[in-house]
């Protein structure tokens, strides 16, 4: 999978978890940058990514990322 | 704002210093010269000893051969000195009072250095004790703070060390070294009132400054009595109260009433007994030496006999404790015994206005009659070293 | 030594000044020594513990970051923090049976070195090889009496800097600001709020019902001017030495509603949890919905209670907090419904949020300030009127002690909503005072407003 492509598919379940039409999504942003996500949303965040790219995500990999692009990415190697 | 900017410290060191230095010049102008303590709050016992000594500074001299009136709140409350001056003008002395509430020997001691600088001030000097037997008591009044607190506005730097050196307790030397070094902090509870009560404390200014450097002479004292007084069966307990004591008067006298334990009572008689001699002694060697005579007298103790004062066995006297010079005199221990009756008592230790009006009498015949005598044999001895 | 005495502060400058003289090959050691020192001037044995606690937790990094197999890497992460949370439970559980005094500050170094063995086990890069940096990750003085609980790496990135680097004159300064500020928070206000709080507490049935609900707000705002007057000295005494603690408060009562407020309250032990406890459970548990966040909630509150004490009260506060976090969370949605639409319902929903956050947190702090549930319920009637309040009022009370109690509340909550305007006041008194005059003025201000009563802090008991 192309990262512009996953890229975009995030675009569309960052916008359905947050409730917010106008977020798009980029390889930098961080959750300091979206006002909706914190730690009560971030789970359900990781649970939509889980579902629509059906993969299953460790504490230690969700921990270890720091921006969204980590996120691109380590969805791009579990999906492989 | 460029030049706060030019003038703001970077380095840190000196910015501790420039700061420290910046603090302890306002600390001690404001704080140490006595700046302050002019408008702090007249009720409190630090300013009350302040202004016996601001305004006793203050007083021009009554051209008369003046005498001194040390002591407590038992003392200020049993002295009516205006009245007795007023009576007796042309004997060609004056009483003055010096007596502040909450006050001891120590106290008395830094009173009379700073009222008195070169000792040449007063013909006598009044020093009264609550009974020559040193009575017992429920607290060591050695260790007590509070006695650095009412000391901190009338001492200079360098009377601090004698004061801290006295206390046995180190927690007590080191808070009382850092009221030593921090004079400001002595005053935060003065300091909180007077922003939280502006207009209340501007008017208690007005009133004493109204009153100018007489205003301990007349005290219009109290008319309650202790006549209605019933102490309980037993050892102490208060049956039946006066009916005009409140509640602070109430517990004190409940005080008065509970022996404390033999044990206590011979530590604290003992300290106590060494606290009053070694501050009377200082007093009696400042004044060797000089023409003041000092006087000591044992003024009416209670209204009866009170259990947390009764002197225990084999207790200290007074007289045998402190040292006896050409300039001591000490008036015999029965001379006011016969005010120690519940009607000239106001509450368990203060003469009502009936008591005063007859001990004020009493103690100032006494020692216009010890200074004439006295003054007789000084002229006397004077001659004969002359002819010698 | 207490944080709050010019015996500390003298020592303070004397070793801050020393410190930047030792070479940099020489600072840990030279630091390490002074917080050691610091600790054992308050306990020697406990110090043995806590140095013990450190070799352990050092030799347990090393064992899981060098295991090859991940089973043995979870058994070695397993072991270490079974074994930390066995020590803090035990004395805090069995400690007052046995009559033992609680080790200072092990509340707060055992969960730096939880966190640290998780970190390790996440990333390995996460492992400190120094053994006396290491030890001083835990020890730092600064921070031993009541945290903030600083994060391994941020300290240890930090330390790498300091370690070596020139005294940083700005930062220094940023120190003495901090520690000023936090001693008048302490001084100024928690102080007189605690000489109040000590009156009415020894009988609060024979007090009116106005003194009884303006106590129980001061046990909020004396505990958060307190905490936070402690964090900041403690975060000003770090930055002496280079390091910039985590923040402990960010304005709590500004939150408009309790979620938000646990954000801003205790920060540096909230985010350990959700870090550590929270995340985990989150991950674990999510299959199961929101009966998974209820639990995760759940159990992260009562966690939170729990860590200062295994009392039924703490329990009780802990799951009162989990009570309204479940409710704020579960409500989420229909609230920005009714709400958030319009400028004005939003504003009107902050503000009464702000007032009602702060209203459950005072409701709460009656388990967190009493030592029994009767208690906690005897001052919930006295509140409800189930009651008859006492006859007594403020002018029973020692006027220079409840003189100042309105106008402390005041501050302590305009503080604890961040202190609005105060910026550009400040701003003005920098431009028109140097430095060293305002620093001057805030001593004689502190020396000559501190009470007789001023003593010591709160949390350093948990």
């Amino acid at each position: 999978m192309q990262q512009d492509e996953i890229l975009a598919r995030l675009t569309e379940i960052f916008r359905k978890t947050f409730d917010d039409d106008r977020l798009t999504v980029t390889h930098d942003m961080t959750a300091a940058d979206v006002e909706a996500w914190d730690s009560l949303s971030h789970i359900n965040l990781i649970l939509a990514v889980e579902r629509a790219f059906e993969i299953r995500l460790t504490t230690r990999e969700v921990r270890a990322m720091k921006n969204v692009g980590d996120f691109v990415g380590l969805i791009a190697k579990k999906a492989a | 704002m460029a030049s706060s900017r030019f003038l703001a410290i970077r380095n840190p060191l000196w910015l501790l210093a420039a700061s420290l230095a910046v603090f302890l010049a306002l600390d001690n102008g404001i704080f140490r010269s006595g700046m302050y303590a002019r408008f702090a709050n007249t009720e409190t016992l630090p300013a009350q000893v302040f202004n016996t000594v601001h305004f006793e500074n203050l007083r021009p001299a009554t051209g008369k051969r003046e005498i001194f009136l040390a002591g407590a709140s038992t003392m200020h409350w049993a002295f009516w000195c205006k009245q007795y001056n007023l009576a007796h003008e042309n004997t060609g002395y004056a009483f003055v009072m010096g007596a502040i509430a909450g006050t001891n020997e120590e106290m008395w001691y830094y009173v009379l250095r700073a009222v008195d600088p070169d000792r040449d001030r007063y013909a006598a000097i009044v020093i009264p004790n609550a009974g020559y037997i040193v009575d017992s008591w429920h607290d060591d009044e050695a260790e007590n703070y509070d006695d650095a607190e009412m000391l901190a506005p009338i001492l200079s730097l360098s009377e601090w060390p004698g004061v801290i050196a006295n206390f046995q307790n180190p927690d007590l030397r080191w808070k009382a070294a850092l009221l030593a070094a921090f004079p400001s902090h002595g005053d935060a509870a003065d300091l909180q009132d007077l922003i939280l009560h502006p207009s209340l404390r501007a008017a208690r200014l007005r009133q004493r400054w109204a009153g100018g450097a007489f205003w301990l002479y007349d005290w219009p004292g109290t008319p309650g009595s202790m006549q209605d007084f019933r102490a309980g069966p037993g050892n102490g307990g208060v049956a039946v109260f006066p009916s005009d004591l409140n509640s602070f008067e109430r517990a004190n006298s409940i005080d008065e009433f509970t022996r404390p334990s033999p044990r206590d009572a011979a530590i604290n008689t003992a300290r106590n007994a060494q606290f009053q001699a070694f501050w009377l002694n200082k007093i009696i060697a400042r004044y060797a030496g000089s023409s003041t005579i000092l006087l000591f007298a044992q003024i009416p103790r209670w209204p009866m006999p009170l259990p947390a004062r009764g002197p225990i066995a084999g207790a200290p006297d007074l007289r045998q404790l402190l040292t006896h010079d050409v300039n001591t005199v000490f008036l015999p221990e029965d001379a006011f015994v016969s005010l120690e009756q519940p009607k000239y008592f106001h509450d368990t230790i203060h003469l009502n206005n009936v008591g005063r009006a007859i001990f004020t009498n009493l103690l100032g015949d006494q020692v216009l009659r010890v200074l004439e005598t006295q003054g007789q044999e000084a002229q006397g001895s004077h001659a004969q070293r002359k002819t010698t | 030594m207490g944080f709050v005495s010019v015996a500390f502060f003298l020592c303070l400058a004397l070793a801050a000044t020393a410190f930047y003289a030792v070479p940099g090959r020489w600072r840990t050691r030279y630091l390490l020594a002074l917080s050691y020192a610091f600790y054992a001037s308050w306990s020697l044995p406990y110090l043995l513990l806590l140095v013990l606690a450190s070799l352990a937790a050092f030799g347990a990094g090393r064992a899981i970051a060098h295991a090859a197999e991940e089973r043995s890497k979870k058994i070695f992460l397993a072991g270490g923090i079974a074994a930390l949370l066995v020590l803090v439970a035990g004395f805090k559980g069995g400690g007052e049976i046995k009559g033992l005094l609680f080790p200072l500050g092990l509340s707060y170094y055992s969960f730096k070195l939880i966190a640290y063995l998780v970190e390790v086990y996440w990333d390995e890069s996460a492992l400190q090889a120094d053994l006396a940096a290491f030890c001083l990750y835990p020890a730092f003085f600064p921070q031993i009496v009541s945290g903030p609980i600083q994060r391994p790496q941020d300290f240890f990135a930090q330390w790498r800097r300091a370690a070596r680097a020139p005294a940083d004159f700005a930062g220094i300064e940023d120190g003495f600001r901090l520690i000023l500020g936090g001693l008048m928070l302490k001084l100024l206000i928690a102080d007189r709020l605690g000489a109040f709080i000590a009156v009415v507490d020894v009988e609060p049935e024979r007090f009116n019902w106005g003194v009884n609900a303006a106590c129980i707000c001061c046990y909020t705002l004396q505990l958060y001017a307190d905490f936070a007057g402690y964090t900041n000295i403690a975060l000003g005494v770090g930055k002496l030495f280079g390091i910039t603690g985590p923040p402990n408060f960010n304005a709590p009562f500004a939150a408009a509603n309790i979620q938000d407020m646990w954000r801003r309250w205790h920060m540096s032990l909230t985010l350990w949890l959700t870090d550590y406890l929270f995340m985990p459970l989150q991950m674990a548990l999510r299959g199961l919905g929101r009966a998974g966040l209820v639990l995760c909630i759940t159990i992260n509150m009562v966690a939170i209670g729990l860590w200062h004490g295994l009392t039924l009260n703490f329990l009780c506060f802990g799951a009162f907090h989990a009570l309204c976090l479940n409710v704020t969370a579960l409500t989420a949605k229909p609230r920005k419904f009714l709400f958030g639409r319009r400028a004005v319902t939003r504003a009107a929903a902050h503000l009464s949020g702000a007032v009602l956050t702060f209203g459950l947190m005072t409701l709460s702090m009656l388990f967190f300030h009493t030592q029994t549930l009767g208690s906690a319920w005897l001052h919930f009637r006295l509140l409800t009127f189930l009651l008859p309040a006492g006859v007594l009022g403020w002018g029973d009370i020692r006027s220079d002690v409840s003189d100042p109690v309105i106008a402390c509340m005041a501050l302590a909550y305009y503080f604890s909503i961040g202190a609005p305007g105060l910026r550009p006041v400040g701003r003005v008194a920098g431009a028109l005072a140097p430095n060293w005059l305002q620093y001057g003025l805030a001593l004689l201000l502190i020396s000559a407003m501190t009470v007789e009563s001023a003593g010591g802090f709160i949390y350093g008991q948990f």
